[in-house]
């Protein structure tokens, strides 16, 4: 083919200018120590290259969140266990005042030792976090989760936070409950009792619990929410053969009579018991006469309440034996309860531990998966790219090198 | 006797012809670097009588060469402006400053610290800044490709008049070369036709050409359409431009040269080479980048929106947007006759089906009021492409919704609820009696609008707040449990759909409520300070153990009765449905599937609002299907007895409930992916991988306009050696032509000598 002068000098700078291009390119990989510099040096690896930089953010955002929930938990455990061993010497300090030998000074000293113990336990359970907030509040962390109210009849320490527990976020699709709140931790459904208010008629004159433990369960058992008859109980004289008999049946008019047969004595009354409930019956009644109570709604009550309760009764001069033994055996089933609420609260916060720590790791494993990936997408491999250099740099040089020697051939040199 | 030159005159005319050789030769050296030079040659013939006639001097030129290397001039010019343009976006689309995905991740990192840390105010505003710095960077890139769009619109006037320019010189030099081509003039001749020829590729690397050589060596040019640019006679035509109702688009028109006798509308994609690629650039680059780029902002920050304006702030309001959005530009046709009638939003909620796509709106009937009647109209809205084309849907259909008999209103504006996610507008008429016939002079068939929701994108975003407490992290309702319960069920979740607070006190939206002043739910026995009683509006409910009687209807419980049985109760304890045999306790109120109706005002308005039943209002007015806008799910084995009780969530600040479902959003799929306008999760992606897919849309782009760029340099590097190869000069081989015509001159000059010796050797003979 015939060669024209220019098309030789286009050629030898259109190479020269391709090699050039390569060189620089390799030299920038090299400089930049990636390979992956621009969306169309690989579109495939860029979109996974963005989607694996935004795995890597998100995950260690989780472990940020991880970290602070754990840091939460742990809190928590310690409180509870403080709070555990506070509830230990307070259940020890309570035995040692059922003893028949301790005199009321006696008393009082534990009482006072036990109320160092509710103080104690009181301020744990409203613990602050390292913001300031309220650790047991629920959701509301500003107001103070548990106070005392002097005045109230029923329950002094009330709660006031509220059912709230707040999640934290530790993988894309799994959310922990960082603390629990103080309902759950430290109220415990016992306290139940009869409705003695609200009893009708004047056939009785005393109704009271005198066995807790037997009554407890026959209120689990018989307790109904939904239909308060099935809760109620009459009591009522009724002539039997011409001799009047005292009739208990639950509920009313269910023609089942929870006492034995028992007649009834016009001069003195009647004390009868059934299922922990001892009623003492009025004397001077006839058939026909009735009274009807209930059973109350279970209540809930914190550790304090139970503390308290034992305090009062260790500071109570000269109590009555049945009472004050009846009184202590009542606030350690409680205080049992409690405990064990506190317990089975630790396990979770360390299963929620462990599951944190499991998750942390978890995202450990994923950010070092990202990161190889990520590597292997957009970091250059320097041996490979080196070598290239050197093979670019050397067919550069033979471009120049022959382009020299080509251009000084014309024949107009010879004539 | 035959006259016969003598030796003399053959010995002149071998002078001059060797003469005539070496002045082509020294012109061929003279021209070795000339652009569109082709190498000449002077051929000669011999003289019948003796001697060398006349001179013929010629381009050496291959014309198929030559159309090939004009066509791949066309090639490469087009294929390196696109490049050129494209690797700029390459390089600047995934730039640190630019990497929407980072920013998006570093907002949703904020949040998720403010998630942990739902009552302290930094974390939160650290995620307003996020999201400040998020919105920026896209409204950086955004600006920087409607820019770009801009300077390509100025780039192809540009190139437009210097088409223009070559037109009429080519033109012009084609008189030239009719009227040049007698014999002194042959080598001006060849060289007008190079310059000629030079235009001509010039031209082509503006747009693409057709040339037809004619026999007088002039060359007619058409576009490839077959629109005629250069005609014969030195008449010619040149390319106008017009700015369109699309602000990014031009209409061109093609007119005839010093005169308007006719005009011929160009499309513009149509032209090809420089020009046709920096058209693709706009239409099929930075069009379809800045509508993702767009549409990706705009469906994520709805969502964000939805998901915090069901949630409560720090300062115990419910959660108001996080981003608001300026109203969309309607463009109206330049054509068009009516006055300004549409209006566009895009609709909230619907943020999964927000197309890429632009929406073209055109009145296609209207019908004048009879004076009875109103106006009606029939209206056309089609989905188009960035370039201009109809978006197709997964049939090859043209997308084209269609309404008609519209009967625009007196009141206010008709609306067309939810084309693709969004809401158009149409004013109402002017005048009350909407029998008017200045409503026609409004309405016109044939009138079009243009509106462009993703292209306007992100320039359309804002924060609405700067307040950090305005992030709605806690949820509005709170389930509280019943102090008897017997804990063996817990709630696991509280959603909360809808808390639109409707018109005062008129409760059609849900069972939110701000009318005492802070928000709550609906509470009837809580009547705002001068407001009469009987002027409430209350959802309600038909008493189910009292047909007929009709008790406040705002769910505030459940009670169960037995492990798969509940009450959804009332404040005051009322039961407003029973639900037996729940297999599952999943969405408690939605089981129970009550029908909630509202009192209307005035004549149906409950009389007494003490708490005992209310009389039926008539007819039953429904309230919304998303009334009361929460529900509960519970899991484990509820006792007879367990209460469930729904209140505002008041004083929640630490719940972070609904900041856990902001930050899921992350993952969510929210993006439209393709044309089909189904809601379901394979149409959709994340506004992440979305922005993952525009950016190596880019360098898919790119990596092919590289390898086209390629291909095409090698195309013509390949015929510019096929033509050069033909016409170009060779030294070497002109400096032997120089010694060869050399020497032939110093041997018709010793022709002369000889001619001389014999002339001395017959005049000493006859001495």
């Amino acid at each position: 083919m015939r060669i024209s002068t220019n098309q030789f000098f286009n050629t030898s700078m259109n190479n020269i200018q391709e090699n050039q291009q390569k060189l620089a390119q390799t030299q920038e990989q090299l400089s930049s120590g990636k390979k992956l510099l621009r969306p169309s040096d690989n579109p495939t690896d860029m979109n996974r290259a963005i989607r694996l930089t935004e795995e890597l953010a998100s995950v260690s955002q989780y472990q940020r969140n991880n970290t602070m929930l754990t840091t939460a938990l742990e809190r928590q455990d310690a409180v509870l266990q403080s709070i555990e061993t506070a509830m230990d010497s307070a259940y020890q300090l309570t035995l040692q005042g059922n003893s028949g030998i301790m005199t009321d000074t006696d008393r009082k000293i534990l009482a006072e030792e036990m109320t160092q113990i509710r103080e104690q336990v009181f301020s744990l359970m409203n613990s602050r976090d390292g913001e300031g907030n309220y650790m047991f509040s629920g959701s509301d962390t500003s107001k103070q989760p548990f106070i005392y109210q002097s005045n109230a009849t029923v329950n002094q320490y009330q709660y006031q936070g509220n059912d709230d527990v707040n999640q934290i976020r530790v993988s894309e699709s799994v959310n922990l409950q960082s603390v629990d709140n103080g309902k759950q931790l430290f109220s415990t459904q016992t306290a139940v009792n009869m409705d003695v208010s609200a009893a009708e008629g004047s056939a009785i004159s005393k109704l009271q619990i005198t066995d807790q433990t037997t009554f407890n369960n026959y209120h689990q058992a018989n307790y109904s929410a939904t239909q308060p008859f099935q809760n109620q109980f009459q009591l009522s004289v009724v002539d039997n053969g011409g001799q009047d008999q005292l009739v208990l049946e639950s509920p009313p008019g269910s023609g089942i009579n929870m006492l034995p047969t028992t007649v009834y004595n016009t001069t003195n009354g009647n004390q009868v018991s059934v299922n922990g409930i001892s009623i003492d019956v009025e004397q001077g009644l006839s058939a026909g006469n009735n009274s009807t109570f209930s059973l109350q709604a279970p209540q809930q009550r914190n550790i304090l309440e139970s503390l308290n309760d034992v305090i009062n009764l260790f500071n109570t001069d000269n109590p009555d034996g049945t009472t004050l033994q009846q009184g202590i055996e009542n606030a350690m089933s409680e205080m049992t309860k409690g405990q064990e609420r506190i317990s089975i609260a630790r396990a979770s916060t360390g299963s929620r531990l462990s599951s944190a720590e499991r998750y942390f790791d978890n995202a450990f494993q994923q950010r070092i998966t990202a990161q190889t990936e990520l590597s292997t997408i957009q970091d250059v491999d320097f041996a490979a790219a080196s070598s290239r250099l050197v093979q670019q740099e050397t067919a550069l040089n033979a471009a120049f090198a022959s382009f020299g020697k080509v251009a000084n051939l014309s024949l107009f040199n010879y004539i | 006797m035959a006259i016969t030159s003598d030796l003399l005159s053959i010995a002149n005319s071998g002078l001059r012809a060797q003469r005539e050789l070496l002045q082509t030769t020294g012109n061929n050296i003279a021209n070795v670097n000339t652009d569109g030079y082709s190498r000449q040659r002077t051929s000669h013939q011999a003289e019948i009588l003796g001697g060398v006639g006349a001179s013929d001097t010629s381009r050496i030129v291959d014309r198929f060469a030559q159309t090939q290397l004009r066509r791949d001039t066309t090639t490469l010019a087009a294929e390196s402006a696109l490049n050129q343009n494209l690797t700029v976006l390459d390089n600047i689309i995934a730039a640190d400053n630019n990497n929407i995905g980072t920013d998006i991740s570093r907002m949703y990192a904020a949040l998720d610290s403010a998630v942990d840390q739902p009552s302290s105010i930094v974390p939160r505003q650290v995620f307003m800044n996020e999201a400040n710095a998020m919105l920026d960077s896209a409204k950086g890139l955004h600006e920087y490709l409607s820019n770009q769009a801009k300077e390509v619109n100025t780039q192809f006037l540009g190139l437009q008049d210097q088409a223009n320019d070559l037109i009429s010189s080519i033109a012009s030099l084609n008189s030239n070369i009719r009227i040049s081509g007698g014999n002194d003039q042959q080598q001006a001749k060849a060289n007008l036709m190079d310059q000629r020829d030079l235009a001509v590729s010039e031209l082509a690397k503006l747009m693409e050409i057709e040339v037809r050589q004619e026999p007088d060596g002039t060359s007619m040019i058409s576009m490839s359409n077959g629109h005629s640019l250069v005609l014969a006679q030195g008449d010619f035509n040149v390319l106008t431009t017009a700015s369109s109702s699309d602000l990014q688009r031009l209409e061109m028109t093609l007119v005839k040269s010093g005169g308007n006798s006719y005009q011929i509308p160009i499309k513009q994609q149509s032209v090809g080479g420089m020009m046709g690629s920096l058209v693709e650039y706009r239409d099929n680059v930075l069009g379809v980048t800045s509508r993702k780029l767009g549409q990706l902002t705009l469906a994520m920050t709805e969502e964000m929106n939805q998901q915090n304006q069901v949630g409560m702030d720090l300062d115990g309001d419910l959660g108001g947007t996080l981003f608001s959005r300026q109203p969309l530009n309607v463009l109206n046709n330049y054509s068009n006759q009516g006055r300004n009638i549409l209006s566009a939003e895009l609709t909230s909620g619907m943020h999964a089906r927000y197309p890429e796509a632009d929406f073209k709106i055109d009145i296609t009937g209207v019908s004048a009021s009879d004076g009875v009647n109103p106006t009606t109209i029939d209206v056309q809205i089609t989905l188009v492409n960035a370039d201009g084309s109809h978006a197709l849907n997964q049939n090859g259909d043209p997308m084209v919704e269609s309404f008609s008999g519209l009967a625009i209103n007196s009141s206010g504006e008709v609306s067309i609820q939810s084309v693709h996610g969004l809401t158009f507008g149409f004013a109402a008429s002017a005048d009350a009696s909407q029998t008017d016939a200045d409503l026609i002079q409004d309405y016109h068939v044939g009138d079009s609008f243009l509106v462009q929701p993703m292209l306007e994108g992100p320039r359309l975003l804002s924060l609405t707040t700067q307040r950090a407490e305005d992030v709605a992290l806690a949820m509005p309702i709170r389930v509280d449990e019943g102090a008897a319960n017997s804990n063996q069920a817990q709630v696991y979740a509280v959603d909360v759909t809808n808390t639109a607070l409707a018109s005062e006190h008129n409760l059609t939206a849900s069972a939110f409520d701000a009318s005492s002043g802070s928000p709550g739910l609906v509470d009837r026995q809580n009547i705002p300070a001068g407001v009469n009683p009987a002027t409430v509006v209350a959802p309600l409910v038909e008493d189910p153990a009292n047909p007929g009687n009709w008790i406040d209807g705002v769910p505030r419980g459940v009670v169960f009765t037995a492990t798969d049985e509940y009450h959804v109760v009332n404040k005051q304890g009322q039961v407003l449905a029973t639900v037996t045999g729940s297999k599952q306790l999943d969405n408690l109120l939605g089981q129970a599937s009550i029908s909630y109706i509202h009192a209307t005002a005035n004549a149906n308005a409950p009389t007494n609002l003490d708490g005992s039943n209310w009389a039926a209002p008539q007819p039953l007015p429904q309230m919304s299907n998303d009334f009361p806008g929460y529900d509960i799910s519970i899991q484990g084995n509820p006792a007879a007895g367990d209460t469930f009780t729904i209140t505002f969530n008041q004083n929640g600040f630490s719940d972070n409930a609904n900041g856990l479902k902001l930050s899921q959003l992350q993952q969510s799929n929210t993006v439209r992916l393709g044309v089909n306008d189904t809601n379901s999760q394979q149409n959709l992606m994340s506004a992440q991988a979305a922005f993952a897919q525009m950016v190596s849309d880019v360098g898919q782009k790119t990596a092919v306009s590289n390898m086209s760029l390629e291909t095409a340099e090698i195309m013509y590097q390949q015929s510019e050696n096929w033509r050069d190869s033909v016409s170009g000069v060779n030294l070497d081989e002109e400096a032997s032509q120089l010694i060869k015509f050399q020497q032939a001159y110093a041997a018709s000059a010793k022709i002369i000598s000889t001619a001389q010796n014999l002339f001395d050797t017959i005049l000493g003979a006859v001495r």
